[in-house]
This record gives C-alpha cells, sequence and structure tokens, in this order.
C-alpha cells in the first residue's frame, strides 16, 4: 500500500441533469444511455450515469465535448443542467480498497467495476465512479462544503495505511 | 531462582531476544514473547498483586486472561493484564490496588477486618450517622477502583476498520482451525480470530506432548496461514455479537467491526476452580494454567505439586507437569481415577499417588502455598476433615471443571440449556447463520473436536452461499468433565469464589439467605463476577452454589446475561479515529486571513466575527457600525438553497409555504415563512421567481435537508409535476450590506442597480466580475444590501474581489453575532431562537406572513384553529439608556410574582446606545410603553418598556430608497 495516493481532481465538471425530457437528451450522447448507478465512462474519468428515472450526472473534463453536446441538447424545455460543484479526488495505488475499510462501511472489494456507489465515508455522503479500466483508480466526489474535511482526513488516514 | 524450562517444542519465546523489565522496582529478565506474568515466574516472582478487598497477595491462576488480580499500572496505562500482556524491554510497572507495594502493601491488614466487611457491608452498617455519609462514601470511593488514571492523558486513538467475510470461525483451537480450513476449501473468505498471540489453541498446550495430534495440528496450521481464503488475526478478541452477524473485532491496531455472512463460534472453555480453604494463595492455580506455562514460556509452575482432579484433563496436566520436572506429591480424584481412562493410569504408572473421591479441603502457607490437605468425600460431597492427609508442596493445580465460553452464543439468541450430562452449558439450536464447535458445543475427544469444527466449517461455507451442506457432525461426549459440585465448606472460610472480588462461600450463601435468591440480583448484591474478569472464573461455581441454596436445577437458577465487551476495551479502540464532518464555505481562507473567530453552526464552521479589536464586543461592534455606515459583507453560504421546477412549481410552493408564491412576479422575491402541520413555525426564508415554473428557495442553515425532504416527499405525495433540486452547498452567497451597497457593487456587475430598474425585493440574474450571479435586494440587517448568490466555484474569487475593491470604504466583513445584532435592531425573528417548539405566526407577530385565504398550505387548518388561542406576543422591549445590568436570554418576565414571560433576543445595541431585545409576554393586555420586570441571574426585578418593533428604521426606509455614498443617511 506504499503507492497509495490521494489527488484532487483537476479539470473536471460536473453536472445534474433533471427534469422530463432529461433521458431523451441523455440517451442522445455519444455514449450513450447508462443503467441505474452504472456507469457509461468516456476518456479518462467522464462519465455518465442514472441516479432516477429522471435525474443524471455528467462528469467531463472542463469545457469538454460531451458537456457541451448536452448542453445544446438542454435549451429544450424540460431539461435542467445545474452546475456541479463538487469535491473531487482520485485515490489510486494497489490498496485503496483496503484503506477504504477504514473510512466506509461498504465493501469496496464487493464492487464491480463501472459501479456508480454512493456511500458515507468518515461522515460524509459520497459517489465513487469505480473504474471499469484501471482497478487500482478510483475517482470520487461529494458537497464541495465537506471537500476540505474530507481531503485532510483522509490524507491523514493514507499516511496511516502507507505507514503499515 | 529461574524457573525457565528447557526449550519446549510450541513455545512462544524467543530465546534469541533477551528483554529486560522492571516490577516494583525488582528486575525480571524474559524473552520476546514472555508475557508480564511468565516473565515475572521465570524469575522466581510468583506475586503478581494484591486482591480488591482484602489485600489478599496473589498469584496466576489462568493465564488465560481473567487473571483479575494481576493488573499492573505503567506510568501512562493502567490494568495492564499481566497474564496476558506482552513484556516489553524496559517496561517499567507496578500492582494496581496497593499502598506500599505488593510484597509490603499497607492495607494488608484487611484481610483480619473481613468478618466485618461482609457482602453488602456498606450499604448494612455506613448509611449511621447520617453526618458520616459524605465521609464514608469518599472513603469508600478511594478504596475501590483498580489502579490509577493519568490524568495528564494524551488524546490516544487507534482506527477502526472494517471487514467482510463469507465466513466468521471465533477461536483458533482444533475446532476453530478445522472449521477455518473445511470453509476456505469450500471456496468461503474466511476471517479467524483469536485472542492468543498464536493459533492452536489447546492442540499448543493441553495436546502439546501428545505426539498423535502433531500431524494434525502441522496440517491446520500450515494450511490455516497460507490460504489465500482465509485472514487470521491473532491478540483478537471478538468482543461481542449483533444483529446480522455484526461482530466488533479488537486487535492491538484497533477494533474490525466485521459483518459476516456465518459465524462459526469454536470459542473453547474457561477452566474453573475448585473451592476450598485459601484456594486464593499464590501457587494455586488452574492445571491449563501451569500447561500453559510450560508449553507457551517454558516456566515451570512449582517444583512439588497437589492436584485435585475430576475430568481426564487432570491427569494430561499431571503427565505435562511430570515431563517438566514438577514431582506430583498428591493427586485428589473427587470421583474415582478408575474412570479417567489410560491417562490416570500412565500417571499411576509414573509413582503419583492417588487419593479416589477425596478433595482438597485447605493449603497451608503466608505468601505461597506450602503444603496442601486431603480429606475423603463423604456421601453428601462433603469433606470429612476427621481424616485429614497434608502434603508438602509449593503448587496446587485443579482440573475440577470447565465453563463453555457462550457469551456471544447468548448474544445472538442461542438456545443454551445445561447438559448435565456433560457438566456444562451448551447451545441446543442456534440461530440462521450462527453454528458452534468444539467444546463449547459439548464436544471433547480431540479427534472429535477437529470433525465437529470441520463439519461447522463446511455447513457455514455452504449457508453463506445459500446453500446446505450434508454433514455429519459427531457426537457430543457422554463423559461428564465438569465436577457437579466442586466446592468444599470451611469453618475458617476463606474459600474463594471469586477471585476479583474477593467473595467467599459463605458471603454467596448469606446472601442468598438475605433472599437475594435471583442469579441477577445476587451477583449484584454479592458483586460475585463484577471485577475484571467479569465473572469468567466464578460465575459457574456462584450458579452451583445459589442452586444448591434453592433446591432449584442449574437450568431453572438461569445464567446472568453476558453483554459485550467480552474483555474490557480500551476507550481509545471503543472511540476509534475521530470523524466528526464539518462544513467550510468556499470563503473559509479568506475568514481565516481576515482572523475570522469561528463557531459551530450545525455541521458548518461559521465566523462568530473577526477578531480586528481588543475585544470580542468592541470587534462586533465596529462590524456593525460599518454596516449601518459604510459596507458590511457577511458569508451566507450556508443558507438552504432549494431549486423547484415544473408546471407545479408555483402550486408547491402556495402549499410548502404561509404566503402566496403562485401570485409572484417573475423577478421578485418574497418572504417564505414555513409551519408544520401543527402550525409551529420550522424556518423561514427568501423565494425568488426565477419563471412561471421555476423558483429558487433559500432556507435557514440548519433546516437545509429536513426542508429538502419536506419537499422531495410532498412532491410525491401530492403528485404534482415539479422537481426538486438541493443546491445548498453547490451554490454560495454573500450579503452586501450598508449604505455603500449599491454604488459599490455597481462598479462590479452588468446589472442596471438603480432604484427603479431593480427596487427592493427584486432578484435580477447576470454577472459580479464576470461570474455568474443572482441578486436579490433583500436586507436581514436593515441596510440596502444585495444578497449575491454564485456558484460555489466562484464565490471565492468574488468576495476578495469585493474586500479588495471596496477597501476604499472600509468595508469589513461581519460575522453572525453582528448579524444578530442588526437584525434585532430591525426587529427580524430568527427561527429557533425567536420561536421554540410551540411557536405559530400569530404568536411571533407575523400574521402579514400567512395568507389563510389561500387553497390550501401546510398547517393551515392549525393556525386557524390556534388563531383565537393566541396566548402570548413576542414584543420588542428596551432598557433605560445607562442601565448597568446583563439581562440575557431566556430571562423570564415577572408579574404580580408570576410568570409573564421570556426574553429570546437580547442585545446593547450600539446605534441606539442600550440594551433591546425581543421577549415573548404571556400578558395579552400588554401594550407598547407599558413596563415589564425581568429578573436577571442574580435575581434582581428590572424594570424594561415595551417598544414596537422594529427598533431600527421603522419606515424600512434604508432599505427600500436611495441611501446616499458617505454617511448613511437616506437621500
Amino acid at each position: 500500500m506504499k503507492n497509495l495516493k490521494l489527488e484532487k481532481a483537476q479539470n473536471l465538471e460536473m453536472w445534474h441533469i433533471r427534469g422530463a425530457a432529461a433521458p431523451a437528451a441523455i440517451s442522445s450522447l455519444s455514449c450513450g444511455t447508462p443503467e441505474m448507478f452504472k456507469i457509461n465512462s468516456f476518456g479518462d474519468f467522464g462519465f455518465t450515469t442514472a441516479t432516477g428515472r429522471t435525474e443524471f450526472y455528467l462528469v467531463d473534463e472542463k469545457d469538454g465535448s460531451v458537456a457541451a453536446e448536452l448542453k445544446a441538447k438542454a435549451d429544450d424545455a424540460d431539461t435542467f443542467m445545474f452546475p456541479r460543484q463538487d469535491a473531487l479526488f482520485v485515490l489510486s495505488g494497489e490498496g485503496w480498497k483496503e484503506m477504504m475499510l477504514r473510512v466506509s462501511a461498504y465493501n469496496f472489494k464487493a464492487a464491480n467495476d463501472g459501479d456508480y456507489i454512493t456511500v458515507n465515508m468518515a461522515g460524509v455522503s459520497t459517489w465513487f465512479r469505480v473504474s471499469d479500466t484501471d482497478p487500482n483508480k478510483v475517482l470520487f466526489g461529494c458537497d464541495p462544503s465537506f471537500g476540505h474535511y474530507l481531503y485532510e482526513t483522509l490524507c491523514d488516514v493514507v499516511e496511516e495505511v502507507k505507514a503499515l | 531462582m529461574s524457573y525457565r524450562l528447557q526449550e519446549q517444542p510450541l513455545e512462544w519465546i524467543d530465546r534469541s531476544k533477551t528483554i529486560n523489565i522492571e516490577v516494583e522496582g525488582k528486575p525480571a529478565r524474559g524473552f520476546a514473547g514472555d508475557t508480564i506474568t511468565s516473565a515475572m515466574f521465570a524469575n522466581g516472582d510468583i506475586h503478581v498483586g494484591r486482591s480488591f478487598k482484602y489485600h489478599r497477595i496473589r498469584g496466576a491462576v489462568t493465564f488465560a486472561n481473567h487473571d483479575g488480580n494481576a493488573l499492573f499500572q505503567s506510568s501512562d496505562e493502567t490494568d495492564i493484564r499481566g497474564d496476558v500482556v506482552p513484556a516489553v524491554d524496559g517496561m517499567k510497572l507496578h500492582a494496581v490496588n496497593t499502598i506500599g507495594g505488593v510484597q509490603n502493601d499497607k492495607f494488608r491488614f484487611l484481610g483480619l477486618l473481613s468478618r466485618f466487611l461482609v457482602v453488602g457491608f456498606y450499604y448494612k452498617g455506613l448509611f449511621k450517622p447520617r453526618f458520616m455519609r459524605s465521609f464514608y462514601e469518599r472513603v469508600i470511593r478511594e478504596s475501590a477502583g483498580l489502579g490509577k488514571v493519568d490524568l495528564n492523558w494524551r488524546n490516544k486513538r487507534k482506527s477502526k476498520r472494517y471487514g467482510f467475510c463469507d465466513v466468521l470461525v471465533i477461536g483458533a483451537g482444533p475446532a476453530g482451525l478445522s472449521a477455518a480450513k473445511a470453509a476456505a476449501e469450500a471456496g468461503a473468505q474466511v476471517m479467524l480470530v483469536d485472542e492468543n498471540a498464536h493459533i492452536g489453541g489447546t492442540l499448543d498446550y493441553q495436546y502439546a506432548n501428545d505426539d498423535s495430534v502433531s500431524a494434525a495440528r502441522k496440517e491446520l496450521k500450515e494450511y490455516v496461514l497460507n490460504s489465500d481464503n482465509i485472514e487470521v488475526q491473532t491478540s483478537a478478541v471478538a468482543l461481542g455479537w449483533y444483529s446480522d452477524n455484526w461482530v466488533p473485532v479488537n486487535t492491538p491496531t484497533g477494533i474490525i467491526k466485521v459483518r459476516a455472512k456465518q459465524v462459526v463460534m469454536a470459542t473453547g472453555l474457561f477452566e474453573q476452580p475448585s473451592i476450598f480453604h485459601y484456594n486464593d494463595l499464590p501457587g494455586v492455580m488452574m492445571a491449563s494454567a501451569a500447561q500453559r506455562m510450560i508449553a507457551r514460556y517454558a516456566v515451570k509452575p512449582a517444583e512439588v505439586a497437589a492436584m485435585v482432579v475430576a475430568n481426564e484433563d487432570g491427569y494430561r496436566a499431571a503427565l505435562d507437569l511430570l515431563k517438566a520436572g514438577v514431582k506430583i506429591n498428591a493427586i485428589a480424584d473427587l470421583e474415582d481415577h478408575e474412570t479417567r481412562g489410560d491417562l490416570a493410569k500412565q500417571v499411576k504408572a509414573q509413582g503419583v499417588q492417588i487419593y479416589d473421591r477425596h478433595a482438597i479441603y485447605e493449603v497451608e502457607g503466608k505468601k505461597r502455598v506450602t503444603s496442601a490437605t486431603l480429606c475423603p468425600l463423604d456421601s453428601n460431597g462433603e469433606c470429612d476433615s476427621t481424616r485429614k492427609t497434608t502434603v508438602p508442596c509449593d503448587g496446587v493445580f485443579m482440573s475440577v471443571g470447565w465453563a463453555p465460553v457462550t457469551h456471544l452464543l447468548f448474544q445472538c439468541k442461542s438456545d443454551i440449556k445445561y447438559n448435565a450430562e456433560i457438566g456444562q452449558f451448551r447451545a441446543e439450536s442456534m440461530p440462521e447463520g450462527m453454528f458452534a464447535a468444539g467444546r463449547v458445543n459439548g464436544v471433547f475427544d480431540i479427534n472429535d473436536q477437529m470433525a465437529d469444527g470441520a463439519g461447522a466449517g463446511q455447513q457455514a461455507a455452504a449457508a453463506a452461499k445459500g446453500e446446505t451442506a450434508d454433514v455429519q457432525r459427531p457426537a457430543l461426549t457422554t463423559i461428564r468433565q465438569s465436577h457437579e459440585y466442586p466446592i468444599f465448606r470451611h469453618p475458617k472460610h476463606k474459600n474463594f469464589i471469586d477471585f476479583d472480588e474477593d467473595i467467599q462461600l459463605k458471603d454467596y450463601i448469606n446472601a442468598a439467605k438475605e433472599g437475594f435468591d435471583n442469579i441477577e440480583l445476587i451477583k449484584r448484591f454479592s458483586t460475585n463476577g463484577m471485577g475484571p474478569s467479569q465473572g469468567k472464573h466464578s460465575n459457574m461455581n456462584g450458579i452451583r452454589i445459589l442452586s444448591k441454596f434453592t433446591g432449584k436445577s442449574i437450568d431453572e437458577t438461569g445464567t446472568t446475561t453476558a453483554r459485550p465487551m467480552f474483555h474490557p476495551t480500551p476507550i481509545q479502540h471503543l472511540g476509534g479515529r475521530r470523524f466528526r464532518a464539518e462544513r467550510v464555505s468556499p470563503m473559509q481562507q479568506s475568514h481565516v486571513d481576515n482572523k475570522a473567530v469561528f463557531m459551530e453552526a450545525g455541521a458548518w464552521l461559521r465566523p462568530e466575527y473577526y477578531d480586528t479589536e481588543p475585544t470580542r464586543l468592541e470587534s462586533i461592534h465596529a462590524e456593525a457600525k460599518a454596516v449601518r455606515t459604510g459596507l458590511g459583507i457577511i458569508d451566507v453560504s450556508t443558507l438552504g438553497k432549494i431549486e423547484i421546477f415544473g408546471p407545479d412549481a408555483a402550486e408547491m410552493m402556495d402549499r410548502i409555504c404561509t404566503m402566496r408564491m403562485s401570485n409572484m412576479v417573475i423577478g421578485k422575491t418574497r418572504y417564505a415563512l414555513v409551519v408544520d402541520e401543527a402550525g409551529v413555525i420550522t424556518d423561514d426564508g427568501v423565494v425568488v421567481r426565477y419563471a412561471d415554473d421555476h423558483f429558487y428557495y433559500t432556507t435557514t442553515s440548519g433546516s437545509a435537508d429536513p426542508a429538502f425532504r419536506t419537499v422531495q416527499k410532498q412532491i410525491l405525495e401530492w403528485g404534482l409535476k415539479c422537481e426538486a433540486v438541493n443546491r445548498t452547498a453547490q451554490l454560495a452567497a454573500m450579503n452586501l450590506a450598508g449604505p455603500e451597497a449599491r454604488n459599490k457593487l455597481a462598479q462590479f456587475t452588468d446589472i442596471d442597480l438603480s432604484e427603479e430598474a431593480f427596487p427592493y425585493l427584486g432578484a435580477r440574474t447576470g454577472h459580479v466580475f464576470g461570474k455568474p450571479v443572482t441578486l436579490a435586494r433583500v436586507g436581514f440587517v436593515g441596510e440596502l444590501g444585495y444578497e449575491i448568490h454564485c456558484l460555489a466555484g466562484d464565490a471565492a474569487e468574488i468576495w476578495n474581489n469585493l474586500l479588495k475593491e471596496c477597501a476604499d470604504v472600509n468595508i469589513r466583513p461581519f460575522g453572525v453575532e453582528c448579524q444578530r445584532l442588526l437584525r434585532l435592531e430591525k426587529g427580524h425573528v430568527i427561527v429557533t431562537q425567536d420561536t421554540d417548539g410551540l411557536t405559530n405566526p400569530w404568536e411571533a407577530g407575523m400574521p402579514w406572513a400567512v395568507h389563510m385565504k389561500k387553497d390550501f398550505f401546510i398547517g393551515q387548518r392549525s393556525l386557524e384553529i390556534l388563531k383565537p388561542l393566541q396566548s402570548r406576543t413576542l414584543h420588542g422591549f428596551m432598557f433605560p439608556e445607562g442601565f448597568k445590568g446583563e439581562p440575557k436570554e431566556c430571562h423570564l418576565l415577572i408579574k404580580d410574582g408570576e410568570l409573564n414571560g421570556r426574553i429570546t433576543s437580547v442585545s446593547f445595541s450600539p446605534t441606539f446606545n442600550r440594551w433591546l431585545g425581543l421577549a415573548y409576554v404571556d400578558d395579552m393586555e400588554a401594550k407598547i410603553g407599558d413596563g415589564v420586570q425581568i429578573r436577571l441571574d442574580d435575581g434582581t426585578l428590572v424594570e424594561a418598556e415595551l417598544v414596537s418593533l422594529p427598533f431600527y428604521d421603522p419606515e424600512g426606509k434604508r432599505q427600500t430608497c436611495d441611501v446616499d455614498g458617505t454617511d448613511g443617511k437616506v437621500a
């Protein structure tokens, strides 16, 4: 677990898509319609996921093409795109699932590639995009107001685990 | 004198690593792997502590983590268990509960007073005279308790972690190892936990010299330690069992919260003592303790021994002792050694004198056993003290029976009954997901134990997959392993049931005679089983004695409740890493840079004030002055922010809020008051209408989540065509307030701020410093003001730019305390401060915020009923100028000696140079100009005058009209 690393994710933007026409807008994207709590991934970290019948999340690179494509479609009525300002982190290294056992009651060893998981971690509600390409890397995010606390807390835990 | 033996085949010590410890100033040399007690014994020091009540000198009894008298203290830790805690080089220890050390304890005389210190003596003798009670209490409190807590403690925490497995096996003895192996072979992910430092259990001490199990031991250990499917946790205690197989396992590095699909409990047994005169003398111990000493630590427990046995295990122990060079002068078999099988014959063949149907009646010695006296048993099982045989010895080893480790079995609601054939409690049936295996299950033959474990492991692995395994488990033993009553009266007593609490046989019987004939009651009155070992060596004999006394069966007598934790658990382990989630706004760094003093508001950290002046109050007043005369800015990012959109959004807002929202004009704001079904005020905020079908609704900081939950729930319940998004921390907000607000903000925004284009209560979208924003012209503090709502990611830049660009008008950030003061001057209510769990809008002076003519809103019917029942009113009040008292929130209003209300908000106003506040007045006849009496902390009554609200700018010109830019005068 010596190579465990926590970084703040840079150059990503996140959107919360709602509204009656949101499913149609999402399905028209080149990356297709995601299954509920599964990710449709693109690029290093980009993905869409469905969290409700008319609720989706999109993470793309800043000024990314997928978000732009969706924005153009969302101008139609009944699709609302709210920019999300979540604190975004990338945790990488072989022992990340072991480390998570110290902060979350969720058994990440049971997670499958391509899962979109919402769990409580260190007292904060977070979402996880489990990579479908790199098992040793995970992108996760939380409410921005908890970002500072979560980063500081996880850095401590990472150091603790690395020292084992 | 060294008691260290030659190398033992399975010893735990590492003879290549010498360690030195110091106990009460006496050095002890040991090896890595020694416990504190084993290191002491190896050096000939067998006195590990003093007893709790009579301060009797004590030695090791179990070596199994329940030697309640072997507790030590280091410089920063107390109650260190000598029998199991590893000795670490350089350790300096002394025994707990002594004054002057183990050898010269000044309280050792207490034993002489034992006839006066009977069970419950403090209930019986220390309540008179009344005036002495506090003295007695102090003495008892100072005498009670073990060890001293370091008051200069450091905050130490051990991280917790979660663990998941298909099968959790508790106990790594023959049954547990076999269960783990079988489950792993069946493909299950297994966690195996054992409280000992090494796996093996009885295989490594009771059967250490039994060649017939060597191959099985080797195979089991190698498999378990090398299997990818098995995670082994040693020195790990399963602390308890909770619903759905949730088992906290305490390890040296912290607690693992294990969630297991199936649990195999191969927890084994505790050996139980025989009760005879002076059975607590150093040198008297369980036979299994002697075996542990020999096999694990290569320490000879005595030179010359006597034994009392009631099962085959006793003879196995005797053979181990003989092999270790201990001479056995006599074995008292409570029954007949001929029934003990081949082991007894082997012992006898080595010339050991065996006394059938004999017991040890008493032992002699001052600080160590010097002899043991055996007596034959009569037909009632009592010692015939007229026929004594005394043998010299320096060790007495007891093997008269066992008590199963059923704590977790009880907790998981197994059906536990006493099995008279075996002589122990046993789970007759287990709940789903649980299995018992090995000796705790009543299976004693070593090969049967392993077969039973393997069977349980197979069944558990299958059950984890939702299948069943057709496994034939071994039959229970048919040989009784525990004597039914190894307890012997003695006229001089000192025959202890509980070594932790110094409970003698007579104490227990007397307690029963006094009417405490229920097992739970007698435990609490006598304190049997309430010491550090929690009855692990005393409960079974307690049950036997009470059963005999009452004439009830063991089952009818019952057992005490076995609650978690199985062993005492350090608070630092229970506490774990601290996860105290904390929220900060995007402007946090600026607040820090500007010397903010923070306060907690729910999970949020908010600036209470900025520490810019010599005192807190001066800082707050300086901030208030800036807002009233120039420009201030406050971070209000903590406000709840909910967007509601869709065709029925207006209908939704009408139903949620007391005011009508559906007639709002696009681009306007409106005050939003929310009550619950009972008409009680729960929240307030501001609603912005973005479009016919789109509203933006702010809530109080603490109400964001509940308000959003209510909205979500009502959308579903009412079936409205609208949706809601909680954008609370996705957006940030700040309030720029003061006469300079318009002049300055206009320089940085593309929104026309003129009074005509953007009147009071208007809302506009546009940009500030190029960042997209919504501006709302609202004013909680009573000045010209603009709430700026923006993306959280843009907020810090806007905030910092405003501070920088408005420095020419001496802009000041202001905190929550200043805001509270300013809004009080303006007479604005803070929900939850000026309201309570019963306050309705009529009482709060807010009928203007309730539109009863609407078709429906939550709480409407209640408010209709409550209106004529109003019994109090929120009033403003002022103290005369120069008033010197210190009124506080919750100070009471008094009228004619009766309660007449209470203050909800009060503060000294620098604007008015006097104290002012808000208070509920019960007197419905009270009117503006009346005096009210207020009782201060010291009981004095002071008079204040009721005044109309708001105190400040009653015409509201400062918010609604043009204000010139320099002195705050209305233009």
